[in-house]
């Protein structure tokens, strides 16, 4: 299966020559106190938690059973990718796959009920976003997926997504993903990327090298700049230490963030210079994003988890049309990652996964739905597809008129964790357990 | 302090304006007494700018790019000063995404409004803002009915426009709702009405207070909460000063803020003349409109006509592009912007328009690097960068032509890791 690979892309050997990323600056790039200023509690000078890092990486991974798809990959666990989708602003699941045989749903949903051409039947109980349906075979669906005490603004569920913390009542300063990157140990000089959103507080690590890549747009244009004596000018100004005329009116903390932001960019843009930024069999939006996170984990370097936030899908008004709108755009942004995968002979080492910070009320107001709490979330990968998780129930709704969640994000981080073959005890406090029907 | 004055006023310009005028610098440098005085006079002139230019009431047909163009004209305008910093602000703090609304002269109507209040009254305009059409529809009040009303609005009305979260309840959210329901904007005219069929008839309890409320109560209520003046007082702190204030700073401009009946000027005025503010320099990473509009001032002016090509686009791949806010809650001060993303970008963009540079010229007595770091009004900079700077103006200087050597000069300069700051 495994195709070599392309001609245009660096060896990992080349990439590491001239990447230059000590692992301690890079793992500063993002480690501020981002999760705090996103929950609007703390100054941005939040004090570092004074907890030690972590100090329990494993020696190695996780011995784990094999997935249910014939083929793995060479590298077996440590090969693996998990591909994040953060589907912005509460993707509502139950758009995604419809309980539309349940009667009480439909009542709740009648104001915004989905046109019967937005939709595929699958059995009695169940329709699917019709522009998921290309996907039916190799996509799992997880329902209620949520919290146990969900609040319902989006600063406050995003932070808890990012971190990793369900009840918004722990203080990790890392991401969950980034986390996740500070446990594979030290030797990727590129733990994790995220791509066309710029910076993630989701991969906010210790010590691991976590970047952000702009567009495909601005990649093509700098690889292309052939004046590349600005590149080490400009790494030469990362190295500098505490003196200059004035400089001590600097933030020392943010200098030195500046300085290994400007490092890893002019470092990747010397080991990246063999992307192509094609995006040719890839639709626009997150087609694009994906196109390069395709020709990122062909790279072979070491990235282990890619992140890309997309879409808008606060949908308050006018779901009926915009929902399946970005359900068909997604549909086709992963069919044509799929193809490309398959085509390169990935298709066994890559995981992806939408996450969101949460889901839509069962109740619609006049023309969408206000903020809910349980969703529904998509892994496509060697999995077992289908359907995954446990109905949420429309006849017990809370005082704010929403469902319980069925799967606790610690399950749901907890798949994806074992997937990468790390132990959930550590990653997040109070663990969690994969979901067993999933065969990750 | 110690400071020169050119380092001092550039400060007082980055802050106060959107980027320091490297002339305008010049001026208040000029005969100044020292460097504090200096930094006085440019603090009281920013203060007494008046609104810059406003865009015409109608659009050409290429409406997205004239309006794109127009505010960034307004922001990198030499005269543009806590007026322009203050619409900015307000822009990002009622953050409006045009992605929902559309309709570009519904969202310039919006502009406006923040230029007219940028530092006006907090209270008429968080009235206005309430039945602003752009904000309607991106907040979905447009078409929110008492019988299916949507929480959209309300709830942000409290999060993120004026008390701040963990301050109301989710009654508090449903019951907002209820009582704004009704109105309808048309989305061609932005005409806003209201229809007494779809409001409430009875009585709700809104954060407290019970009765028959609509749009001014709900206001009325939300102002008179005692975190508001201090939230929005700490929120207007954080953005100039670049960190949070200590509780008993923000108590005190809160009460400044009260007792002024929420006018915004007494305010800032506490703030940019206060202590801190003249010492807390180069502690918050830019933002990347701030990188954008500093930028064009260093390159400025061009050997080509002017605002040929500047492309504005550029801002959306630097992620902050106007009305374009990643989510309801604006744009935040965050080290997102010190990331790699950035930094490529920024020399991409640096690259791309160095060509329609004016080569640069050191005046007598000076050298190149000088120029260019005035040129930039960047006066604190690390050994380090200094010493990369002379190479660039050195060890080409045989073969290279002028231009090349500038642009050089200017892209390490605007790319270094000092010029990442504010």
């Amino acid at each position: 299966m495994n195709e070599p690979r392309t001609p245009e892309v660096v060896s990992r050997r080349q990439f590491l020559s001239m990447v230059g990323l000590t692992t301690a600056s890079a793992a500063t790039i993002l480690a501020t106190a981002e999760p705090a200023d996103a929950a609007g509690k703390k100054s941005t000078k939040a004090k570092k938690s004074t907890k030690a890092a972590r100090a329990a990486t494993p020696s190695g991974p996780i011995p784990l059973d094999p997935p249910t798809s014939a083929n793995t990959s060479p590298s077996g666990v440590a090969g693996r990718t998990l591909v994040v989708i953060e589907l912005q602003g509460g993707n509502d699941g139950f758009s995604m796959l419809i309980p539309s045989g349940d009667g009480r749903f439909r009542q709740l949903r009648d104001r915004v009920w989905l046109d019967p051409k937005d939709m595929v039947r699958l059995d009695d109980r169940y329709s699917l976003a019709k522009g998921l349906s290309p996907l039916l075979g190799n996509l799992a669906l997880i329902e209620g997926v949520g919290v146990a005490k969900p609040e319902l603004s989006h600063t406050e569920m995003m932070t808890r997504w990012w971190r990793g913390d369900p009840d918004g009542t722990d203080t990790y300063r890392t991401g969950f993903l980034g986390r996740c990157c500070d446990m594979f140990g030290g030797t990727s000089p590129i733990a994790a990327v995220s791509v066309g959103g710029g910076s993630t507080p989701a991969l906010i690590s210790e010590r691991a090298a976590t970047v952000s890549l702009p567009d495909v747009g601005s990649l093509r244009e700098l690889t292309q700049d052939r004046d590349d004596r600005m590149r080490p000018s400009l790494s030469a100004m990362t190295e500098g230490g505490g003196e200059g005329p004035g400089l001590e009116t600097f933030d020392a903390e943010l200098l030195s963030l500046a300085r290994s932001g400007l490092a890893s960019g002019m470092s990747l843009l010397n080991g990246l210079g063999g992307l192509t930024g094609k995006t040719t069999g890839y639709p626009d939006g997150l087609g694009s994003s994906l196109s390069l996170v395709r020709e990122l984990i062909s790279l072979n370097v070491g990235i282990r988890i890619l992140h890309v936030p997309w879409g808008s899908f606060d949908t308050h008004t006018g779901q009926r049309w915009s929902h399946p709108d970005q359900m068909n755009r997604l549909g086709a942004a992963l069919v044509a990652f799929r193809a490309d995968l398959v085509k390169h002979g990935l298709s066994d080492r890559v995981l992806v996964a939408t996450t969101s910070e949460f889901g839509r009320r069962p109740q619609a107001n006049a023309g969408g739905t206000d903020h809910g709490t349980a969703t529904v979330t998509a892994l496509m990968g060697p999995i077992r597809n289908g359907r995954h998780g446990v109905a949420v129930d429309f006849n017990r709704l809370d005082q704010a008129g929403n469902v319980a969640a069925t799967v606790p994000m610690n399950d749901y981080y907890a798949t994806l964790s074992s997937w990468l073959g790390l132990p959930i005890s550590e990653l997040m406090k109070g663990g969690g357990s994969a979901i067993a029907s999933i065969g990750v | 302090m110690g400071s020169s004055p050119e380092a001092l006023v550039a400060h007082v310009l980055r802050r106060c304006a959107l980027g320091p005028d490297p002339a305008r610098v010049a001026r208040f440098v000029q005969g100044a007494k020292d460097a504090r005085s200096a930094a006085n006079a440019a603090i009281e002139w920013t203060l007494q700018t008046s609104p810059q230019s406003i865009l015409p009431a109608q659009m050409p047909k290429d409406g997205w790019d004239a309006g794109l163009k127009g505010w960034v004209d307004n922001l990198t305008s030499p005269n543009a000063g806590l007026h322009e910093r203050m619409t900015w602000f307000w822009h990002g703090h009622f953050a409006t995404g045009s992605d929902k609304v559309g309709n570009l002269l519904l969202l310039h109507a919006q502009q406006q409004l923040f230029r007219t209040h940028a530092l006006g009254n907090y209270a008429t305009l968080l009235r206005q803002i309430v039945t602003d059409p752009a904000m309607m529809l991106y907040l979905d009040l447009s078409w929110s009915t008492a019988e299916a009303p949507n929480e959209n609005f309300a709830r942000e009305l409290m999060e993120l426009f004026s008390i701040g979260p963990g301050q109301y309840s989710e009654d508090d959210v449903k019951a907002g709702a209820l009582a704004l329901a009704g109105y309808v904007v048309d989305y061609e005219t932005g005409k806003v009405t209201k229809d007494p069929k779809n409001s409430l008839g009875g009585e709700v309890i809104f954060l407290g207070r019970r009765g028959r409320l609509g749009v001014d109560e709900v206001v009325d209520t939300v102002l008179k909460h005692p975190n508001c003046a201090p939230n929005i007082a700490s929120k207007i702190y954080h953005h100039l000063v670049g960190v949070a204030p200590s509780s008993e700073r923000a108590a005190k401009l809160g009460q400044t803020f009260r007792s002024a009946n929420f006018e915004i000027r007494p305010v800032v005025e506490e703030v940019v003349r206060g202590e801190e503010f003249l010492s807390s320099r180069m502690n918050r990473p830019k933002f990347p409109i701030e990188w954008f509009v500093q930028a064009l001032h260093a390159l400025r002016p061009f050997r080509t006509d002017q605002n040929q090509d500047i492309n504005p686009w550029v801002l959306q791949q630097l992620n902050q592009l106007p009305y374009r806010p990643p989510n309801v809650a604006g744009w935040p001060i965050s080290s997102r912007w010190l990331a790699s993303d950035q930094h490529m970008t920024r020399l991409a963009y640096t690259r791309s328009l160095s060509w329609k540079m004016q080569p640069i010229v050191a005046a007598p007595g000076s050298d190149l690097v000088s120029a260019t770091l005035t040129r930039c009004s960047l006066h604190e900079v690390s050994n380090r960068t200094l010493d990369v700077l002379r190479n660039a103006a050195l060890a080409t200087a045989g073969n290279a032509d002028e231009l090349t050597i500038s642009r050089r000069l200017i892209t390490a300069a605007l790319c270094s890791p000092e010029f990442a700051l504010a």
